[in-house]
Order: C-alpha cells, then sequence, then structure tokens
C-alpha cells in the first residue's frame, strides 16, 4: 500500500512521542438501521444496475428475486444489464454502525509514524485526564522552552 | 475540523484513531550552545494523523477531506477531552482512501502544524 503523503518532521522520531486516541471500529462501533443513521436510501430510495451477464451479477439477481425482501421494479433491462428501482422505507443493502457508549483508548507511544527506534513501550492510560494532564504537561514545557528560545 | 471553505465540521463519528506527535519535552535545562538552539528551533514540529471510516453524507469526512489535494488552505483541528480543548492550524498533507480485504473503505489524512506555534491546552 501507499504511503500517505507528509511533511517530512525536522525532529528524529527518537525525539518524538505520540500521544493516541483510538476507538477501532470492530470494538467501538455496533450495527445501527437504516433509519438509525437516516441513510439516504432508506429515506428516498435507490436506483441500482446489476449485470447479469457476470456471475456476481446473477447473484445479486437471484438474491434480490428470492431472498431479499426487498420491493423493487424493473426499470430497464438490455444486454444483460438490469436497472432497478427500490422504494424508499425498507432496510438497503449496506450495513450501518454507529458509535458504541464505549469510551475510546488513550495511549501514549514512543517515536511517530516512522517508528519507535528507542522501543519505548506504549502505556495505556485508564482515565482520560492522566492522558491529557500528561500531553499538557509536556506541551506546556515545550512551549517554556520555546519562549525561553 | 474546518473544510474547504472555512466551516467547522464536526467529523468525530467517522474517527477511529488519531494520533499527535510531539517532540518529548526534556526537563533538563541546556546550556544555549549550538545543539541546544538547533533544538529550540524544532520544538514546534508537531504532526497529526487521523484515521477514520469513510463517509460521504454531507458535511462529514469525505465532503471535508475530498478537496485536500486540490487546495491548500490552512484547516483548523480540534479536540476536546475532558473540558479542555486542543486548536491546531493545519496543512492537510494527504486524503489517502484505501479498500481493505474485508471490503471496508478507510481513509488517512496527515497534516502538519502550519503557524509554527507549539499548541497548548486551553479550557
Amino acid at each position: 500500500m501507499k504511503k500517505a503523503s507528509r511533511a517530512t518532521p525536522l525532529n528524529r522520531p527518537e525525539n518524538m512521542q505520540t500521544f493516541e486516541v483510538a476507538a477501532p471500529k470492530a470494538t467501538h462501533t455496533r450495527p445501527a438501521t437504516c433509519e438509525e443513521v437516516e441513510c439516504p436510501q432508506y429515506l428516498r430510495g435507490w436506483k441500482m444496475v446489476i449485470d447479469l451477464n457476470t456471475d456476481l451479477g446473477r447473484a445479486q439477481g437471484q438474491y434480490i428475486k428470492f431472498s431479499a425482501g426487498r420491493a423493487y421494479v424493473v426499470e430497464d433491462q438490455r444486454d444483460g444489464l438490469v436497472t432497478l428501482l427500490f422504494s424508499g422505507n425498507q432496510p438497503c443493502f449496506r450495513e450501518h454502525r454507529v458509535p458504541n457508549d464505549r469510551p475510546a483508548v488513550y495511549r501514549v507511544k514512543g517515536g511517530d509514524f516512522r517508528g519507535n527506534p528507542l522501543r519505548t513501550p506504549t502505556r495505556v492510560h485508564k482515565k482520560p485526564e492522566y492522558w491529557l494532564e500528561e500531553f499538557q504537561e509536556n506541551q506546556d514545557r515545550l512551549k517554556t522552552q520555546f519562549e525561553r528560545g | 475540523m474546518d473544510d474547504s471553505g472555512g466551516n467547522a465540521r464536526d467529523i468525530r463519528n467517522d474517527i477511529t484513531n488519531f494520533e499527535f506527535s510531539t517532540p518529548r519535552a526534556v526537563q533538563e535545562t541546556t546550556g544555549i550552545d549550538k545543539s541546544a538552539m538547533e533544538r529550540l528551533l524544532l520544538l514546534a514540529d508537531f504532526s497529526i494523523t487521523l484515521n477514520g471510516v469513510f463517509n460521504d453524507a454531507a458535511a462529514f469526512s469525505h465532503a471535508v477531506l475530498k478537496d485536500v489535494g486540490s487546495t491548500s488552505v490552512t484547516r483548523t483541528i480540534s479536540i476536546t477531552v475532558s473540558g479542555q480543548s486542543l486548536n491546531n492550524e493545519c496543512l492537510v498533507t494527504d486524503y489517502q482512501l484505501t479498500r481493505g480485504d474485508d471490503g471496508a473503505l478507510t481513509w488517512t489524512a496527515p497534516a502538519v502544524l502550519a503557524d509554527g506555534a507549539v499548541p497548548t491546552w486551553s479550557p
């Protein structure tokens, strides 16, 4: 995978540390209905084109016709391309997720996105307040040193 | 986070993690020799990495970040934790979308400070 474009920091990674707040999708979200997230397909209906010349299209067609339970009309059909119109007020085919109530994880790591050359162990703060306090103290010290020149 | 028009948008729900990389502040007082001066000049080095899930709803992450590559405006990135806020004037350097093996579409947006001031938390 291509790396994201970044400005190269002037400091070396061993002089850096990273304060992170994480709420991974797998653990910090729950499935949600279309109604809950006000999904546009649910609100206004949607159009879908399936290609019956492909295995995927045929499988989609079978599923929509016999199993999906969604109301639709065939708008157009030519050269194996079928356009279906689904009315609103029925669940779309996407999976929606919304944040659950689990608190985020607050970590302090060594180094930065380039790595952690000193292999500083990652610490997880039990409370956001402690993470904030450490972050605040670090930034205040930096500011003092910066202003002192 | 600001969109390219300078309008603040709340994109918290799209973000799975964010990181602030900042120089380690040393406690000791160093004499003002050459290396100390150099180190002081680097103190404002500060970068942010935002990671999230693709959301093309109006005023959410895709709407805010989609023109990162075509605009060069400074954006305010703000976070609030326990009543304290950290506001940063940043240049977002990329908006990289990735489709994972599980089909999930996620993004990464790195940013760097635009104004050189040390970001500090304030009530």
